[in-house]
Formats: C-alpha cells, sequence, structure tokens
C-alpha cells in the first residue's frame, strides 16, 4: 500500500538501521560510503551496543574493535566516527513501534524515551554527580560497580551527554540545580517520532543468559561467582576491577579461577537447547588475559566440548590449551558451593574417570550463552518479521540475511549468537541488499578551503584563547591567564566562551580577525570528538582563510587531569602543554591541506568495476550484489559451470533446492548485465599506475585482457582427499561429500560409522574444518529418517554442532546415532575384509577400552583444503598463510579486505564455510568493494597529516617507498626524486622518520616543530624546579 | 634525593596511547604530573633523534606509547618502533647511559588505567634512578 500523503513531510532515510551495535554500526558506515544516508537507532542512551564492554578480543588478545572499515583512511572508535558522519542521524533511546508500507518506502513510527538531560546542552562536566545522593548497581559493570542516578556514559559513547536512570532517580532536583547548563530536565517526555526509510536493517544484538536461572551454580547467591560478563569487565582497564583480578567478597587478589562452560547454552532444562558459539572462544581468551594480568594466576577450565569451529579459532584455542597456567577439564560441574569461612568457591564434578572431585576456587567465571535481546519479540512484530522456535530472526541458509519480510533485513547475533567477526559480515551483507532497493546519491566532494591570499607571506601572529567551559575550570583558567600574560611572542591572550557552543565560535572569529593572527592555541574542555566544537572549528578557520594546520587544541582535562585534588599540579601541567603548542605552532608552515580524487578519469567505456574470481556460492553472491548496486562486473570461473561445492549438495537447505537457488541466482545475474565467462582462468594481473587491476584472460577460446578497479577473490576451496582408512581401495570407504551423492541418488548406504577430524586439527592441516560435524549430523539424520533401523556411530573429538547445529546433534541423539568420542593419539582403526562387513575399531575415551563397530559403509569426514591460488596474488601483495588459505587484514574487523587496496576476498578462499556463510561474505565484500569504488572516485580532503617531499633534498635513495606500508611512494624517474601518491597516503609518518635528509616530511609533524616542542617540554625544568607539584 | 621530581617526556601514537592518555586524563585518573606528552601519528613516525633530543635536554626518562602489536593502524609501525628502540637502547648503553631511561610500551585506548599504572611505575622506577647525569653537565 502506497504511503499517504501526510507523510511526505517526514524525515527519510535511505536506510533505517534498528540497534546500533558491532553489526549496525558496520552496516551504517558501508552504506554512508555508498552515499545512503541512514538512521541508527538504539534502545540504549548511546551508541556501540556491546562495543562498551569489549575490551580485547581474540584471536589477537588486542582490542582492534576502532579497525571497523569506515572509508579509506584509518579510523578512531566506530562511534565516535559516526557522530562525525553527514549522512548518519543518531536516534538514541529510541524503540520501533510499527513499520507500515513496503520495501523501497516504509514508514517506521519510533518511541524515544526520554534521557532527562539535554544533549546540546550537557557538557559532561560532572557537578551533577557530585550532587546526586541515589546509587545503584551498575548495568553496564554487571553490577559490580555502583552508577548513581544521573550518570555519564561509558568513554567513548555517543552522544556523550549524562543520563538519568529513571528506576534510580527520586526527582530530589539536586542534579538540576547544580547543572551550570541548565541541561537537566527531570519532566522530559516521551515522545513519539517517525521516518521514511527505503530499507530496514535490523540487529538489535542479544542478551546474556541469567545465570541465576542455573541455581546450582549459586550465581547471585555465592559472593565469588561472576558471570563472563562481569568478569569481561574485570579484566578490562576501563572496567569494574580496572585489570586487576580481585575477590568481590573480600577483594583480595583471585588467583585460582574456575571457567565454567554452557552455562545456559546447550541446555534444555533452562530452554536454551542450542550452542552459543562463541562461549568456549571467550573462555580460552579470558583465561590467557587473567594469566597476562597476574602470572600467578592459575585457570582452570570445565567444559563439555571444545567449539572452536574454524581456521582462526582453533588456532587460537591450541594455544590456550598447551599454555602454561591454563588447565581444561572435560566435565559437567554438577554444583558450585561456597566455604563459609574463606569465601572459597568450591566446585563439583564427576571427572572421566565417574569419580567425585572437589575443588576449591577464588572465583568462578560463568561463561553465559545468549540469547535473543529482551525486546526481540515486540521488535519482530512492529517488524513483521518471523522469528525461528530460538526465538532469533527467522531467516533461511541461502537468502541469509533476509528476513521473512522484503525490504528488512537482519544481521548479528539476532539471527543467533556468534563472533564479532561473523556479525561484520552479516552487516555487510545486509548493507549490500539494502542498498539495492534505495538510489545512490553521489558523494559529496570534501573541498579544502580556500586559504587567505598572502598567507604564506604573513609573519607569525600567535593567540592564546582561554575557553570558559565550566565552573570547574574557572581558578584553572585564572592561574593560567595570568601566567600566560608573561609568555614572550604571544600577540593576543583572551577569555572566550567554550568553543562547543556558538557563542565561543563567533567570539573566537571575531578577535582572531581583529587580531590578524594566524596561529591559534585554543585552551578548552575536551574538544577532541565533539561533534559541536569540531565544526565551529571549521567554520572559524574558514572564516579566518586558515588551513586545518593553523591551530593546536590543549584539552584541560587531559594530562595531568584537572579533576585532581591539588590544583597547582594541573596548572603546571596545563602551562606546559600550552607552551608546548605554542611552540610548534610557530615553527609549522602554513600548508594547506589538499583535494585529491584517485581516479580522475572516468575509466573507458569498456572497462569493468569489478572482476570476481570463482563462480561458487560467495562468488555469484558477490557477483550478483555488485551487478544490482549498478557495477559493471565480470565473474570468471575456472570450471565449466557456475556452482561450486554448491552443486555436490544433497538434498535442500531450510526447503530450499540449491540447484533451483543456483538458477535463479543466474537469471538474475544475466538480468543485472554480469557478463559471465566460465572455463577460463586469470593467468596475470598487474596494478596499473591509476590503482586499477589489468588481467589476463585464459580460455580454450584464447586470451584477453580486461581492466577492473576492484578484485573478488571467490577462489573456493577444494574437498580434502583422505590417504588413510583404505579410502580409494575399497568402495564402502568414502567420504562425506560421496555419500551426499549416494544419499541424493537414493542408495541405502547401510549400517554407517562416520570418523570425524580424519587428518584434520593434526600436525599437518592443524585447521578445524568448520562445516564436517554439522554435515555429518546433516547425513545422519537424513539416513535415519530413511532407513530408521540403520545403525549410525559418529566417532569425534570435539563435536562442533555450533549455534542452532546443536539441535541437529540433539536430534540425532534423540533418533538414535551413537556418539563415540575417541583421544587423538588413539584414533579409530579399520579393518576391511574383502569378504563381510568392515569393522572399526575404537578406543572409547570416556570407557577407556576398546570397542568394536560392525559397518557397511565407512564415511570420512575429511575436511577442506584450500584451491591452488594463482602465483600473481602474491606478486600483488596479498598475504597468504602457511596452511594455504588467504589471510585477511584483521581477523575481526576486517575480515574480508586483504590489505591491498581494491582486492577483496569472500567464501571459502579464507577458510572453510557453509554455503550460507559463502553467500553471506558474497554479498558483503560486494558492499566493501562497492564503497571502495565510490570512495575512491570522490574528491576528498587528502588525511591531515599527509606526508610531503621537498624535491630540493631529496636524493633518491628510495628508502621512503620501501618503508611506506600502504604503496603511497613511488619514484619519479624522470627527476629521480620521490613522490607521494596522496590518494593512499595514511599519513603515518614512516617515510618522514627514514628520510636521511629531512627531505619526506609530514603535514602537522615537521621535525623543526617537534623538536621546538620537545624543547618547550623540557624548559621550565631549567627554569625554576616545581615545589608545588606533588602527585596527588 | 627525596624531593627529585622526574620529568618524563612521552612520544605518544595517536590512535592508541594517546588516547588511552587522554582517557586517564577525562576519567580522572590519578598518576604523578612528571609527564609531558607529544602526540605523533604512530610510533614508526618516531625518529630515535627525537628521544636522544629529550634526554639531552634534561628529561629523565622518555616514555614510548604504541598500540599493541598487530594493532598498529598504520600495519607495522609498531614493529619498527620496536626495531628502533631495541637499537636505541644498545647504543644508549654503549655510551654508558642506561638504558631503562627510555619504555616502550603498548597501551591500547581503552586502558587509560594501564597508561596511569605505566606512568606511576615509571616514575618509581625513575627516582630509584636519580636525575638524568645529562643534568650534571653545564648549559650553554
Amino acid at each position: 500500500m502506497p504511503l499517504s500523503a501526510r507523510d511526505e513531510h517526514l524525515e527519510r532515510v535511505d536506510v533505517a538501521v534498528i540497534g546500533a551495535g558491532i553489526a549496525g554500526l558496520q552496516a551504517a558506515f558501508l552504506l554512508t560510503s555508498l552515499g545512503r544516508r541512514v538512521a541508527l537507532l538504539d534502545t540504549a542512551p548511546w551508541i556501540g551496543g556491546s562495543f562498551h564492554l569489549l575490551d580485547r578480543t581474540f584471536p589477537t588478545d588486542s582490542c582492534g574493535l576502532c579497525f571497523m572499515e569506515a572509508g579509506l583512511s584509518p579510523t578512531f572508535c566506530p562511534t565516535l566516527e559516526s557522530a562525525r558522519n553527514p549522512l548518519l542521524s543518531i536516534y538514541p533511546l529510541t524503540q520501533v513501534t510499527a513499520v507500515e508500507g513496503q520495501a523501497g518506502d516504509f514508514r517506521l513510527t519510533l518511541r524515544q524515551l526520554p534521557r532527562y538531560v539535554d544533549p546540546a546542552r550537557c557538557t559532561a562536566c560532572g557537578e551533577c554527580l557530585a550532587v546526586c545522593p541515589v546509587s545503584g548497581p551498575s548495568s553496564d559493570e554487571g553490577a559490580l560497580a555502583p552508577r548513581q542516578a544521573i550518570y555519564r556514559p561509558p568513554w567513548r559513547a555517543v552522544p556523550r551527554a549524562f543520563v538519568i536512570d529513571p528506576t534510580l532517580c527520586t526527582h530530589c532536583g539536586a542534579c538540576v540545580e547544580a547543572c551550570p547548563e541548565g541541561a537537566v530536565e527531570l519532566d522530559m517526555p516521551a515522545q513519539t517520532l517517525a521516518l521514511r526509510a527505503g530499507a530496514v536493517i535490523t540487529a538489535p544484538g542479544f542478551e546474556p543468559f541469567p545465570a541465576e536461572r542455573k541455581g546450582e551454580y549459586g550465581f547471585g547467591v555465592l559472593d565469588n561467582v561472576v558471570t563472563s560478563l562481569q568478569f569481561e569487565r574485570m579484566i578490562s582497564f576501563s572496567g569494574s576491577t580496572r585489570g586487576r583480578l580481585v575477590r568481590p567478597s573480600d577483594g583480595r587478589p583471585a588467583r585460582r579461577l574456575a571457567f565454567i562452560s554452557c552455562v545456559g547454552s546447550r541446555d534444555v532444562s533452562v530452554g536454551r537447547p542450542y550452542c552459543s558459539s562463541i562461549c568456549c572462544m571467550i573462555t580460552a581468551k579470558q583465561a590467557a588475559i587473567a594469566r597476562e594480568l597476574d602470572a600467578q594466576a592459575s585457570c582452570t577450565v570445565f567444559y563439555i566440548d571444545l567449539r572452536a569451529q574454524g581456521r582462526d579459532d582453533e588456532y587460537y584455542m591450541a594455544r590456550r590449551l598447551n599454555a602454561p597456567g591454563i588447565r581444561y577439564v572435560r566435565c559437567q560441574v554438577s554444583t558450585i558451593k561456597q566455604s563459609q569461612r574463606t569465601r572459597d568457591v568450591i566446585i563439583e564434578y564427576w571427572d572421566e574417570a565417574g569419580q567425585r572431585q572437589e575443588e576449591s576456587f577464588d572465583l568462578a567465571v560463568l561463561a553465559v550463552g545468549f540469547g535473543p535481546p529482551a525486546e526481540a519479540a515486540a521488535l519482530a512484530q512492529a517488524l513483521g518479521i518471523e522469528r525461528n522456535e530460538l526465538g532469533f530472526a527467522r531467516t533461511s541458509a541461502l537468502r541469509p540475511a533476509e528476513s521473512s519480510r522484503p525490504g528488512v533485513f537482519a544481521a548479528g547475533a539476532f539471527r543467533e549468537p556468534k563472533d564479532i567477526v561473523h556479525s561484520v559480515v552479516e552487516a555487510g551483507a545486509a548493507a549490500a541488499l539494502a542498498a539495492t532497493l534505495t538510489p545512490a546519491a553521489p558523494l559529496a566532494a570534501e573541498e579544502p578551503p580556500p586559504l587567505r591570499p598572502g598567507l604564506e607571506d604573513e609573519p607569525p601572529r600567535l593567540g592564546i584563547f582561554l575557553g570558559e567551559a565550566g565552573r570547574q575550570y574557572a581558578a584553572l583558567l585564572e592561574d593560567l591567564e595570568r601566567r600566560l600574560r608573561r609568555l614572550r611572542g604571544v600577540a593576543r591572550v583572551e577569555r572566550i566562551p567554550s568553543l562547543a557552543s556558538p557563542a565561543g565560535r563567533d567570539a573566537l572569529l571575531q578577535r582572531a580577525s581583529e587580531a590578524g593572527l594566524n596561529r591559534l592555541v585554543i585552551v578548552d574542555a575536551p574538544l577532541r570528538f565533539a561533534p559541536a566544537a569540531e565544526a565551529n572549528l571549521g567554520q572559524v578557520l574558514r572564516g579566518l582563510g586558515l588551513p586545518d594546520s593553523a591551530v593546536e587544541l590543549v584539552d584541560m582535562d587531559a594530562w595531568p587531569p584537572a579533576g585532581c585534588d591539588v590544583p597547582a599540579r594541573s596548572v603546571n601541567g596545563l602551562w606546559d602543554s600550552v607552551r608546548m603548542a605554542a611552540a610548534g605552532l610557530l615553527r609549522r608552515p602554513l600548508t594547506p591541506r589538499p583535494a585529491i580524487t584517485v581516479s580522475p578519469t572516468p575509466p573507458a567505456a569498456e572497462a569493468l568495476d569489478a572482476v570476481v574470481m570463482g563462480g561458487g556460492p560467495a562468488g555469484i553472491s558477490a557477483a550478483l550484489a555488485m551487478a544490482e548496486l549498478g557495477l559493471r562486473v565480470l565473474l570468471v570461473e575456472q570450471a565449466p559451470q557456475l556452482g561450486g561445492h554448491l552443486r555436490e549438495f544433497a538434498g535442500a537447505l531450510d526447503g530450499e533446492e540449491p540447484a533451483e537457488w543456483l538458477a535463479e541466482r543466474i537469471q538474475r545475474m544475466e538480468q543485472a548485465g554480469v557478463r559471465v565467462r566460465t572455463h577460463t582462468a586469470v593467468i596475470r594481473s598487474s596494478r596499473q599506475p591509476d590503482d586499477s587491476y589489468l588481467l589476463e584472460l585464459a580460455s580454450p577460446e584464447g586470451q584477453e585482457q580486461v581492466q577492473a578497479g576492484a578484485l573478488v577473490i571467490a577462489a573456493g576451496s577444494l574437498p580434502a582427499q583422505p590417504s588413510s582408512f583404505s579410502y580409494g581401495q575399497d568402495p564402502r570407504v568414502m567420504t562425506q561429500d560421496e555419500l551426499a551423492r549416494r544419499l541424493g541418488a537414493g542408495e541405502d548406504p547401510g549400517d554407517v560409522v562416520m570418523i570425524q577430524c580424519v587428518e584434520s586439527r593434526t600436525a599437518e592441516r592443524p585447521y578445524c574444518s568448520r562445516t564436517c560435524c554439522a554435515q555429518a549430523l546433516r547425513h545422519a539424520l537424513r539416513i535415519k529418517e530413511a532407513w530408521p533401523a540403520r545403525q549410525v556411530v559418529i566417532l569425534y573429538r570435539d563435536l562442533r554442532a555450533f549455534g542452532h547445529y546443536e539441535l541437529d546433534y540433539l536430534a540425532a541423539r534423540r533418533a538414535g546415532v551413537r556418539f563415540i568420542r575417541y583421544e587423538p593419539h588413539q584414533p579409530p582403526q579399520v579393518h576391511a575384509p574383502t569378504a563381510g562387513r568392515l569393522e572399526v575399531e575404537v578406543v572409547d575415551a570416556l570407557l577407556g577400552r576398546p570397542i568394536r563397530l560392525p559397518a557397511d559403509s565407512l564415511v570420512l569426514s575429511v575436511g577442506a583444503v584450500p584451491a591452488a591460488l594463482p602465483h600473481w596474488l602474491q606478486e600483488l601483495g596479498v598475504p597468504v598463510h602457511a596452511d594455504g588459505f588467504l589471510i585477511p587484514e584483521h581477523p575481526k574487523m576486517r575480515p574480508l579486505s586483504l590489505g591491498r587496496p581494491g582486492i577483496f576476498a569472500c567464501g571459502a578462499v579464507l577458510g572453510p564455510c557453509f554455503a550460507e556463510e559463502a553467500v553471506l561474505q558474497g554479498q558483503a565484500a560486494a558492499a566493501h568493494a562497492a564503497a571502495y569504488l565510490a570512495e575512491r572516485t570522490r574528491r576528498r580532503a587528502a588525511v591531515e597529516s599527509i606526508a610531503f617531499v621537498n624535491e630540493r633534498l631529496c636524493s633518491g635513495c628510495e628508502l621512503c617507498v620501501r618503508a611506506c606500508p600502504f604503496e603511497a611512494r613511488v619514484m619519479n624517474v624522470e627527476r629521480h626524486v620521490a613522490e607521494v601518491r596522496a590518494a593512499f597516503c595514511a599519513g603515518c609518518g614512516t617515510c618522514a622518520m627514514v628520510c636521511p635528509n629531512g627531505a619526506s616530511q609530514q603535514r602537522l609533524f615537521e621535525t623543526p616543530a617537534v623538536l621546538q616542542v620537545i624543547d618547550a617540554a623540557l624548559d621550565s625544568l631549567w627554569e625554576a624546579p616545581l615545589p608545588e607539584e606533588k602527585p596527588c | 634525593m627525596a624531593d627529585f621530581e622526574p620529568r618524563i617526556v612521552a612520544f605518544l601514537c595517536n590512535w592508541c596511547t594517546y588516547t588511552a592518555a587522554d582517557l586517564a586524563g577525562t576519567s580522572r585518573l590519578q598518576y604523578p604530573p612528571n609527564v609531558r606528552v607529544i602526540r605523533l601519528m604512530c610510533t614508526g613516525a618516531l625518529d630515535p633523534v627525537y628521544v636522544s633530543k629529550a634526554l639531552l635536554e634534561g628529561a629523565d626518562g622518555v616514555l614510548i606509547g604504541g598500540c599493541h602489536p598487530g594493532d598498529c593502524h598504520y600495519q607495522s609501525g609498531n614493529y619498527k618502533a620496536r626495531r628502533r628502540i631495541a637499537i636505541l637502547h644498545t647504543i644508549l648503553a654503549q655510551l654508558g647511559f642506561d638504558p631503562q631511561r627510555v619504555w616502550l610500551r603498548w597501551i591500547s585506548a581503552s586502558e587509560g588505567q594501564r597508561f596511569a599504572d605505566t606512568v606511576t611505575e615509571m616514575v618509581e622506577h625513575l627516582r630509584r634512578l636519580g636525575p638524568n647525569p645529562m643534568r650534571e653537565l653545564p648549559m650553554s
């Protein structure tokens, strides 16, 4: 139904993204890079979702969340970037209550709860905290730290304004009086808003399992039992105990740590039959970090199966298993008790030998599972989308990003609990599909403002401006001002209102222009990451005709902190900071920030935007999504036909036949204008001076050259060929793929024994192939369905039926499939007599004795090996792992980028994956490639710290060319000097450092200026000692 | 020596440690006020000349802070810094200068507490070492 005329005036965005966590932010960034306007909604008072809880993530054991791709230059924290993004509007505390209309034109009704603090006026000064009399447990810290009724959001939250928790607030009004800006409004009403959007992406995240429901583990009753989320905040330097391992009961060091897996996962008794997929990895990481924080800590992990499915996870887990001080115990913990005297946690469990054990610990960490968010039911109803029986958004294996309502897409943990990397990929896929429903607007060109004429000939005239940012800085400013009046070489020292306000902006502009200043030091409350202040500063600079290099900001809150009890200490630090800023500015040349376009010339008509290598589910999805985004795409496949591994698949996937899906996609590719070449290989590729790629194609018809701006590698993987268990000699021994073909043909396999991890997770092939356990379960269920009398036995090491595959595990056990675990050092033995049945002998790890299993078919889960990659990939600098798969730029946040401009990868070429994951990765790679191409052709400002070359000093030694990690340095062969390719310069300054002649310099960080700053930092050392400076 | 207040010059990478220092400040974490911060875009852009200059000018210690290994926003700048500082340590030792006055630490943007801890620890360490011997030299 078309929307009525009354909605014409509503704010219209291209895509509404519901949930501003990792998935929501990634989708929003990609969409804005594609020129789409985005509304980002979250029920929390700020955006970021579980971002704010996380500190360090596996497999890097470092933070790195800021690596999320948001354009071509390096990024800060995604939340802060989104506050600066002009195409993004943020709706905190907002729920969606109804969605009318259809794909292309939705009308969303929103309800925005009151924050009780006006974000436009709150300066986050904290005066209200000093007076608020109520306090309760902080939900962010898992109740391990207190929080007042009015509180400061987590660091790097956007908006930064304070929030009042209505459940704690007593309406006493103390904060209203204390607020110097009048920002607190205790009677702020809830609002009903409306919005129009072409598409909706829903990514509301997850909710941890309420651990108190597992009464036997004593959470909430015993003192020293915490959840993994609480522990995550304890080991975080910004969290409740600031990175210190202490017992909540007495604050004494927690050295003996126990981790209990599967709390509220794989547990039918609490209504959580599925596996939460990530808890095993979270536990492994937490144990490792605990050991890092306290070398004397000992960690014991109680687990059922080690679910480290996939490449990176298996590598990570293998390192942890052998780490000193970390012990893994396979068992199910029956109860947790506590010693009344010592408050030690006593864990009772049955070990594998069937003995009852009791051990005591300082702290027990429950690895809680994850469920759909509390608002899932209401949200699904408002959106008109279906949920599955587990409560997650219903999607299907081959259309994994699409909800049951056209135009509404789902991503992240709302589909089921998953790791960050998968959320990032799904967000990319949802962004690609949402973007096809909405027209692209060309990205706005960024023009650096013109500089005032004759600026380069002006002698430096420096002004220092003190922003009056709040009462708490008043004494500090007074003292500072007095000292500054004595500083030589300063044309003006003035007080102005804070630059965060329009009054501050106008005052600065007026006074700086009166005094003819060309260098400004601004001392103010924190202005970094304050979008309003940044915009004000931009206007001032435009008004004065000055470049951004003419300003230095000095943050009164920075170092040492102004809030310190000893004000003298702060003013000394501030005084030095101001002198350092001034010293550097006076030596800094006022060079403008250049504007660049990467592809100044439009590519030739016959040229291509992108070439996709590989025609499996990943490649097809990438090619189709890019073509539907309006790109000119060529899909190259070596095999005679498209489909890849999907052609081998037996039976329907979530009710859809892979063959039908394939036919539909091929037809749509034709409609969208994808050129498809089967039987064709890319035999050579080289990067061109304009950063496109010239590819040489070879097919039976001959050779041909094509040029493209981006490459998507989707070369896939191959099923491994086993060499053990008489495979290849005995027709009764087959791989899972071969079994699939026989089952597809309706052949009865007889009694079946399946062996998992054949030649996988070994020294030769150390990774886990991720898909084999689920595949074995699927086949076992099919056999039991068709021939219920058949015996099916699965021999496994760790049954990695993660996520909803756990339900297949459950169903298989109910259907009578037997599961026997074997130890890797005691692999099964097969007797294959020519007459009679096969016999498999295996030592049951639980019973500790051998078992003989007769079988008609022996099925080997062999895993996948990488496809042979063309040699030119490595020549282009694409990194390949020792195991033969590609290495992404960042394993968590940039899983599809390969660290080379315009080259992306998707599907099993990055490691074994499911068809569903290949489709998602293909669509996500399409979004990344399209975003890259869009940014590449946009005129934009170079990074502010771009490198430049003084050609008179350059000796042409090429050290900078070799040092640059971004290929932004080239030699000018004619003049024999180095040049900077502005579009690729990320502004790190590495090239300036290696230059032996000082010819290479970095804007804003010119060597003479830095040396001057160092001088200034130590100047006061020679003036006088600093008697009043004492540590607080 | 009891009232000796060491002076530290810190070269911090824009993305991680500078932001952590910022966080320590805005979080009102308490740490000794003996550090003066100079921002660089990347520790890979830290010229050892800067470190030497600071020491020659009388800094009692130099703290270099960058992203954790694998987290460099410029791919490998922190590894470059690690190699350079290792060489600088050797050179300083050869000159008879205690290399333990130059610290290289990985502190990520969220680790405000770790920045505060590092500064506290370094100040204590430098108090034990005493003033930079260069300060004894007559200044022109």
